[in-house]
């Protein structure tokens, strides 16, 4: 007869554990598949959310870049037939990283006088934001609802000045620039000086454009870059005046004087009764009706414009650069040129409220963290209340395995390695569903301009891999906790739980 | 677990009629109490008692006597409010947590009143966790699955899974699984209850081959008073205490006597 040795029971191996896990699991599939579908479903919410967040800032910010590049030529043009208006130049100078910085201080040609304008506009800056930082109340009581230039060029005045001060002091409010001595002396004595160097900058702009047009020719700018002329010749001669064309050419410069001109021509040449009418029957609209951007945003391809090159050519009208009407091929690309504008316009959003203030993380917007918080939650509520599911609803086997010999260790690891598989599988899972969803979603509001997020591919890796993480750690970490519970109890005490 | 302790066994088996046979479990004053103040229970009210090797013992009694709660002590189900039970002499209170998982995978089989098989796992699958739990091999754990269903009856079942079983069928696959890692005691608790009645008496007649024949020691806590003739000795248990042990002898001695007493 065996007498009873005291003996250990015997240490299952890793590998035996994660086989009879495994085994346990594909045995209920289907209990497996629903723990599994929640927790892709918990990583896929989680993952959609970041990647369409970086997805929609990519395509938002990239828009905006681009625009900005698209804006330049006719921000030059427009400088070099008019001079700067005061506020703007105010608000360049107070900009460290402004570009016009250097050409103003070309054009007043006094580098003492320079710094202290730069100096004084930094201080003006200091002012402008504390003010923006009190309460509208408070502020329209202050500014009389009047801000910027308007505002400074009044607090020049004793009188104003020492009720703003005085008013201040009653307030109670703690002043920047060393309280209100300093922003006297910055109103009294800086900034009629500045107000002056303004001046004399945007006097030393307007004698670079009267020294351009003497080179150049009078007239229009956009004339001087659609003449006949060498490219490196223009280009000394307007940075030779003062202006910075930085990364720009003169190639693009023309490009866009081009466009401005033929689409103004355009404009013109739909006055015709001829082409209006050709437009309207092609509308299908009222005569009245037909608008440039209509027409043009008809026209998808060089087929698509025949029926307007025609009309044009018909009409005998002159074309803007010589000949008659204009080409299919040139409608088409101001087609294109058009439409890709307003679609950048569209797609970019403001980029300036309190929505799209884009956060610390990962460069998102504040709006879309607070929806990835949330979404956070539901993740966890949701993995913990399936993982507590899949172990308590198993104490009866829990308790018959532990009476045929089971250790506690097993129990366990049996769980933990179970939850862990779970997790690997749903995270796979979800990250593929939530990228796929996310990708769908970028396609349905930008079209083919979600393209323009792939600078942020990387961050959307980066994010996958986080909810993926998260899935798992999270399925891991709720089931030890139940499991710990149930693989202590005594095996009738289990069983007792039902 | 070699063909050897089984011959070794069945020599053994001379034991239970010789007048000095030795006792594999012993309790002294075991009481269980759930719950406390008041609303406390007292299942168990300090429980003396001895189960003789190689023996089959009926624990009979009413609902809430206390017999499941007595089962469970003698299993290492569960821990007793006080006193001790000795398991081959061994205190059980003493053994730590893997041992006493040794003890319940290889020296004790249960059977229980549900059957409790794990509801995925086939038949054999089932018969086979605890050898796995016992470090059997897969390829070993599989042919002696397979010979304990054709012990029991059930070999050309052995892919089905329990919820395709009759209660019968399903209680034979726990009897398998019990004796797969050949323990010395077999603890059944009201193995026939949820059965009918030509199916209850298929499972005691294998319970009662198993113990013939293996020499295993059999505690069956029931009701069914088919076990009177079938078992050597029966013990009354009421409201938490033992009210009378007796041997099958004796009981018929006592039925002849006083009739229809019980």
């Amino acid at each position: 007869m065996k007498p009873i040795e005291a003996e250990n029971q015997v240490a299952l191996g890793m590998g035996r554990c994660v086989r009879l896990a495994i085994n346990g699991m594909s045995y209920r599939l289907f209990r497996s598949l629903v723990t599994i579908s929640i927790l892709a479903l918990a990583v896929a919410f989680l993952v959609h959310m970041l990647a369409y967040g970086l997805i929609s800032s990519g395509v938002e910010s990239t828009a905006r870049e681009r625009l900005e590049v698209d804006r330049r030529p006719a921000e030059l043009l427009a400088r070099l037939n008019t001079a700067d208006i005061r506020p703007m130049v105010i608000q360049e100078l107070s900009q460290e990283d402004s570009e016009r910085r250097t050409e103003y201080r070309t054009w007043l040609g006094d580098d003492g006088a320079f710094e202290g304008a730069v100096s004084t506009a930094e201080d003006l800056r200091v002012f402008e934001e504390w003010l923006d930082g009190l309460p509208a109340a408070d502020r329209a009581a202050l500014t009389g609802g009047q801000s910027g230039p308007a505002l400074f060029e009044g607090l020049v005045q004793d009188e104003a000045r020492a009720r703003l001060i005085e008013r201040l002091e009653a307030l109670g409010l703690v002043l920047p620039l060393g309280g209100s001595a300093g922003v006297d002396a910055l109103f009294a004595q800086q900034v009629p000086v500045f107000l002056g160097v303004v001046d004399r900058v945007i006097a030393g702009q307007w004698t670079a454009i009267a020294g351009l047009r003497e080179v150049l020719g009078g007239g229009d700018a956009a004339g001087w870059f659609l003449a006949e002329g060498e490219d490196a010749a223009l280009r000394s001669a307007v940075e030779g005046a003062g202006y910075g064309m930085g990364s720009m050419t003169v190639a693009e410069v023309r490009a866009f004087a081009a466009r401005t001109r033929d689409l103004a021509w355009l404009d013109e040449a739909l006055r015709d009764s001829g082409v209006r009418g050709a437009a309207a029957r092609r509308l299908r609209v009222p005569a009245a009706e037909v608008t440039r951007a209509e027409v043009l945003s008809g026209i998808g391809g060089v087929g698509d414009a025949a029926w307007l090159a025609e009309a044009l050519s018909a009409s005998g009208l002159e074309g803007p650069a010589g000949g008659v009407g204009l080409s299919v091929e040139r409608l088409a690309e101001l087609a294109q040129l058009t439409t890709r504008s307003a679609r950048l316009e569209a797609v970019s959003g403001d980029g300036t409220g309190e929505d799209g203030a884009a956060g610390g993380f990962m460069g998102l917007p504040v709006r879309t963290l607070w929806l990835v918080g949330l979404s956070f939650l539901v993740c966890v509520v949701g993995v913990a209340n399936a993982m507590l599911m899949s172990v308590t609803e198993r104490f009866t086997e829990i308790a018959t395995i532990k009476c045929l010999g089971a250790m506690d260790r097993f129990v366990m690891l049996m769980f933990v390695f179970e939850a862990a598989i779970q997790g690997v599988v749903g995270g796979v899972i979800g990250v593929v569903l939530g990228l796929l969803l996310a990708g769908l979603r970028g396609l349905v509001d930008y079209g083919s301009l979600v393209g323009l997020a792939w600078g942020q591919a990387g961050l959307v890796v980066v994010a996958s891999g986080l909810a993926f993480v998260v899935g798992l750690v999270l399925a891991t970490v709720a089931a030890v906790g139940p499991s710990f519970v149930a693989a202590r109890l005594a095996p009738m005490e289990a069983m007792r739980v039902e | 677990m070699t063909a050897e302790t089984q011959t070794h066994r069945t020599s053994d088996i001379a034991d239970r009629t010789s007048p000095d046979r030795p006792v594999i479990i012993r309790t002294l004053g075991v009481k269980k109490i759930y719950g406390e103040g008041d609303a406390a229970t007292h299942a168990l009210r300090g429980v003396d008692a001895e189960v003789y090797r190689g023996e089959f013992i009926s624990v009979m009694g009413p609902s809430g006597s206390g017999k499941s709660t007595f089962f469970n002590m003698i299993g290492a189900l569960d821990s007793p409010s006080a006193g001790r039970i000795l398991i081959d002499e061994v205190d059980v209170a003493q053994l730590s947590a893997s041992e006493l998982a040794f003890l319940r995978c290889q020296k004790i089989g249960y059977i229980f009143q549900q059957y409790n098989l794990i509801r995925y796992m086939t038949a054999l699958e089932n018969v086979t966790v605890p050898m796995a739990f016992a470090g059997v091999s897969p390829e070993d754990a599989r042919r002696r699955g397979m010979e304990l269903l054709e012990l029991v009856g059930l070999a050309e079942r052995w892919s089905h899974r329990p919820i395709e079983m009759s209660g019968g069928q399903q209680q034979r696959v726990a009897i398998a699984r019990s004796m797969c890692n050949l323990p010395m005691i077999l603890l059944a608790d009201e193995p026939t209850a949820n059965l009918d009645f030509k199916t209850g008496q298929d499972i005691l007649d294998i319970l009662v081959r198993i113990n013939a024949e293996k020499g295993v020691t059999i505690v069956c806590s029931t009701h069914d008073h088919r076990l009177l003739a079938l078992c050597d000795r029966i013990m009354w248990v009421r409201d938490g205490e033992i009210e009378r042990v007796a041997s099958k002898d004796q009981i018929k001695i006592k039925l002849g006597k006083v009739g229809g007493d019980h």
